[in-house]
C-alpha cells in the first residue's frame, strides 16, 4: 500500500529548566491516500505536538531531534523553509480546535479565505478568487454562501466558524488534512454534522485525514486506522474496527470505559484514575504503569516495546493479551 | 409531600436589542429564556440539556439570582427569592452554589488554592482562621486532593484537578443546591468520567441537589434523576431519566440522542441527522420552534405553538405529534461489544473495583 505520509522514529524535544524533555518520543505512523488515521489520547500525551512536528511548526524552545517525515517521497524535515511553505496549506492543511481563535475577528471570512488562496496562487484575479471562495463555502454546506462571504466571524455560530475553517483548509485541495480536535468545542449535534461533512469531503476529494481527538466515540465515526498515544509514545496501533473489537492495551480499555454509554445500565463510569505524567517526570518502565490496574513488578522495570500481536495489530504492553495474563496469575 | 427544594415557575429573561449610540432605540427582544417551569427535590439531580444558545445557562443564573428575571418566580425551600435583597439574599447565597464550565477561567490565577477555598468562608463569616484552614484541608480531601495542594496556584494543576478545586469551592459553605454549568464539557473524556463519579459520590455523602447543565445526553444519563430538554428558551420535554432515554417523545430529544458519537465503528454513518443550526432567539419561528429542523413537522406545527403537556405520569412533552411519532430508535443498530472487548473490559472493571474498594 502506498503511504502518503509516513513518520519514522520522530522525536520532538523541549529545552526546559529540568533539561531536555521529549514531548514526542520515537513515534512511527503512516497514513495512506484517501484514508483516515485517528490519533487518540488525553491532553498532554503529545498528539498535538506530533501534528505540529509534521507541519514543522513546533513552538520555541522545542525542536525536532530525530526521525523522518516522508511525504510523497520527500523528507519534510530536510526541506528548505521555502519548500516547506509550499507544502503547508497547499499540500497539507490543518484545522484547529478553537474556530473562534483561529479566525481573525477584524476581517470578513471571505477576505480570509481568499487570502489563503492568494498565498498559493498569485496569478488568479480577485473576481476569480471570490467565486472560488464562495464555491468553497458552498461545499462545506454553508447556506447562502454569497451573503456569508461578507460576514465577520462573530456573526457566525461555532459550527459555522468551523465550517469556514474547513473551507479555508480545503481551498487549495490538499492531499492531507490534519484536524486537531475539530469538534471538541462544539455541541454534539453540530459535531455530528461536521464529522459527516468531513467524511463526504474526503470521498469527493480523496484526501487523507489525520484526526486528533481525545474521544474514541469520534474515532469510531471516522478512522480507518487508529493510534493510541500515551506520554509521547504510541501504545497501540490497529485498524478502526480492531481497536474497538479487540482492544489490547489497558490504556485503550480505560479510554473505552470512560465513555458514557447510552446502553449501559450501571451508573458508575470506569474512569482511569490519575493523569498523564509530565514529560519531565516520566515513570520508569512502562509509562502507564502507575495508572494501570494490571501492572506487575516487571512493568515498573521494563519499557514494553510496540510488538505485533497479529494482523498488524500492535500494542506496547508486557501483559497483552490480558485475559491470558490474568488467567496465568490465578494459577 | 414536602415542598421541593427549588420551584421555578414561568421564568423568563428577555434582553432588549438596541440600535444607535446616543438615541438608542429598542428594536427587538432576545427571548433567552421564555417561560420555563420545573422543580427540584432534595437530593435529586435535574439535568437541563440543550445546544448552545438554548437558554440553559441563563436559566441557571436566574435560579441563582446572578441575573434578574424579566418575569416568573423562583422559590427556594418554599420562599420566593425573586424579590429578596440585603441580608436575607446574602444568607441565601450560602445555600446555593455554582460550578462553572471552564476550570481555566473560573479560578483566580493569583490566588493559592488554599485562598480560593477560604474566600467563600471569609465572605460568609464562617469560623475563625484556624477553623477555616481546617475546613480547607477537609475540602481538599473531599474532592480527592491532598492538603499540600493548598499552597499551590491554579496553573500548577491539570484541567480535571482544577475542576475538583472548583467543586471544593462550591462545597465550602455547605450548600443545599449546587448548579453545575457544563462542569465536564471542557475536559477529556477520561477525566470527565472521574469528575462525574466524584459529583455522584459527593451527592451520596452530603445529600446535595444538583441542577446539572449539559449539552451531551450521554453524560446526563450517568448523572441525572430527571432530565429537562430545552430548545430556544423553552423546555420541550421533561421526564424521569429512564423514561426519557427509553421512550423520547419529542423529535428534538431524539436528535440529541442520535447525535452522540458511539464507540462503535460498525454503525458509522448509519444515522440521519436533521441539519441546520438553532434559529436566532431574537426571531424564533412561529408555531413550534423546532419545526424548521423537525423531520416530522406538519402544517399545524408551523402555526400553533404546542404546549408542554403530560403524556404519562411525570413525562411531559411539547409536541403536537407526541403520541403518533414512530417508535423511538434508541435501540436501533446497537452493536454489543465484541466478546474480546467485553471480556477485557470486564477484567478491567473488576480490577478497578477491587482497587477502589481497598483505597476507600
Amino acid at each position: 500500500m502506498s503511504d502518503l505520509l509516513s513518520i519514522e522514529g520522530l522525536r520532538t524535544v523541549f529545552r526546559t529548566g529540568n533539561g531536555e524533555v521529549a514531548a514526542v518520543d520515537g513515534v512511527s505512523l503512516s497514513v495512506a491516500k484517501g484514508k483516515t488515521l485517528g490519533i487518540v489520547g488525553e491532553s498532554g500525551c503529545g498528539k498535538s505536538m506530533l501534528s505540529l512536528s509534521v507541519m514543522r511548526l513546533v513552538p520555541q524552545p522545542g525542536r525536532i531531534a530525530a526521525g523522518r517525515v516522508m511525504f510523497d517521497g520527500r523528507d519534510l524535515l530536510t526541506l528548505p523553509p521555502a519548500g516547506m511553505r509550499d507544502i503547508r496549506g497547499n499540500r497539507i492543511a490543518m484545522i484547529f480546535q478553537e474556530p473562534m481563535t483561529s479566525l481573525n475577528p477584524v476581517f470578513t471570512v471571505g477576505d480570509q479565505i481568499t487570502e489563503a488562496m492568494r498565498a498559493h496562487d498569485r496569478a488568479a484575479s480577485n473576481a476569480e478568487l471570490k467565486a472560488r471562495a464562495i464555491a468553497a463555502l458552498g461545499r462545506v454546506r454553508i447556506p447562502a454562501p454569497e451573503r456569508r462571504f461578507d460576514e465577520y466571524p462573530h456573526q457566525m455560530s461555532g459550527g459555522m466558524r468551523q465550517r469556514v475553517m474547513i473551507a479555508m483548509a480545503l481551498a487549495c485541495e490538499p492531499d492531507l488534512l490534519i484536524a486537531d480536535e475539530p469538534t471538541t468545542a462544539l455541541d454534539v449535534t453540530v459535531q455530528a454534522q461536521i464529522l459527516d461533512l468531513l467524511r463526504d469531503l474526503q470521498q469527493q476529494t480523496g484526501m487523507a485525514i489525520i484526526l486528533i481527538t481525545h474521544d474514541l466515540g469520534v474515532v469510531a465515526e471516522m478512522a480507518d486506522e487508529v493510534a493510541v498515544m500515551y506520554a509521547g509514545r504510541v501504545v497501540e496501533r490497529a485498524s478502526g474496527t480492531a481497536i474497538f473489537d479487540d482492544p489490547q492495551h489497558p490504556y485503550t480499555l480505560g479510554l473505552l470505559g470512560s465513555i458514557p454509554k447510552l446502553e449501559e445500565t450501571h451508573d458508575r463510569l470506569l474512569a482511569i484514575e490519575g493523569a498523564v505524567p509530565a514529560p519531565f517526570a516520566l515513570p520508569q518502565g512502562c509509562r502507564f504503569h502507575p495508572r494501570c490496574v494490571f501492572a506487575t513488578a516487571a512493568c515498573e522495570r521494563e519499557s514494553p516495546p510496540l510488538r505485533d500481536l497479529g494482523r498488524g495489530h500492535l500494542a506496547a504492553c508486557l501483559r497483552a493479551p490480558l485475559e491470558a495474563a490474568v488467567a496465568a496469575e490465578a494459577h | 409531600m414536602s415542598t421541593p427544594l427549588l420551584e421555578v415557575e414561568n421564568l423568563a429573561k428577555h434582553y432588549p436589542v438596541k440600535r444607535g449610540l446616543v438615541m438608542a432605540k429598542t428594536v427587538g427582544m432576545v427571548r433567552a429564556v421564555d417561560g420555563v417551569s420545573f422543580s427540584l427535590d432534595r437530593g435529586e439531580t435535574l439535568a437541563l440539556v440543550g445546544e448552545s444558545g438554548c437558554g440553559k445557562s441563563t436559566t441557571a443564573r436566574l435560579v441563582l439570582r446572578l441575573i434578574e428575571p424579566s418575569a416568573g418566580t423562583v422559590r427556594f425551600e418554599g420562599t420566593d427569592i425573586t424579590a429578596m435583597s440585603g441580608q436575607p439574599l446574602r444568607r441565601l447565597r450560602r445555600r446555593m452554589q455554582i460550578v462553572f464550565q471552564d476550570p481555566f477561567a473560573s479560578l483566580n490565577p493569583r490566588m493559592t488554592v488554599g485562598d480560593i477555598l477560604e474566600e467563600p468562608l471569609i465572605v460568609h463569616e464562617i469560623g475563625d482562621r484556624m477553623a477555616r484552614r481546617a475546613r480547607v484541608n477537609q475540602l481538599l480531601g473531599l474532592v480527592g486532593l491532598a492538603s499540600y495542594h493548598a499552597q499551590r496556584y491554579p496553573h500548577e494543576f491539570s484541567g480535571g484537578q482544577r475542576q475538583r478545586i472548583g467543586i471544593a469551592r462550591a462545597l465550602a459553605v455547605e450548600p443545599a443546591l449546587v448548579v453545575c454549568d457544563e462542569p465536564v464539557s471542557a475536559l477529556d473524556v477520561s477525566i470527565q468520567a472521574q469528575v462525574v463519579n466524584l459529583l455522584k459520590d459527593l451527592q451520596a455523602r452530603l445529600g446535595l441537589s444538583y441542577l446539572f447543565i449539559a449539552h451531551d445526553l450521554a453524560v446526563v444519563k450517568h448523572m441525572a434523576d430527571r432530565v429537562a430538554v430545552m430548545y430556544l428558551g423553552k423546555i420541550v420535554e421533561v421526564a424521569p431519566k429512564d423514561a426519557l432515554f427509553a421512550n423520547p417523545r419529542h423529535p428534538y430529544t431524539r436528535t440529541l440522542l442520535l447525535a452522540i458519537p458511539r464507540p462503535d465503528p460498525h454503525r458509522r454513518g448509519a444515522k440521519q441527522l436533521p441539519g441546520g443550526d438553532m434559529p436566532s432567539p431574537m426571531n424564533p419561528p412561529p408555531g413550534c420552534r423546532f419545526h424548521t429542523r423537525c423531520p416530522f413537522a406538519t402544517d399545524i406545527c408551523k402555526s400553533e405553538d404546542p404546549p408542554l403537556r403530560a403524556i404519562e405520569s411525570g413525562h411531559m412533552t411539547a409536541c403536537h405529534h407526541a403520541e403518533t411519532l414512530p417508535a423511538a430508535v434508541a435501540a436501533e443498530g446497537v452493536h454489543a461489544a465484541s466478546p474480546a472487548a467485553a471480556l477485557r473490559l470486564a477484567l478491567y472493571a473488576e480490577r478497578r473495583g477491587r482497587i477502589t474498594a481497598t483505597a476507600g
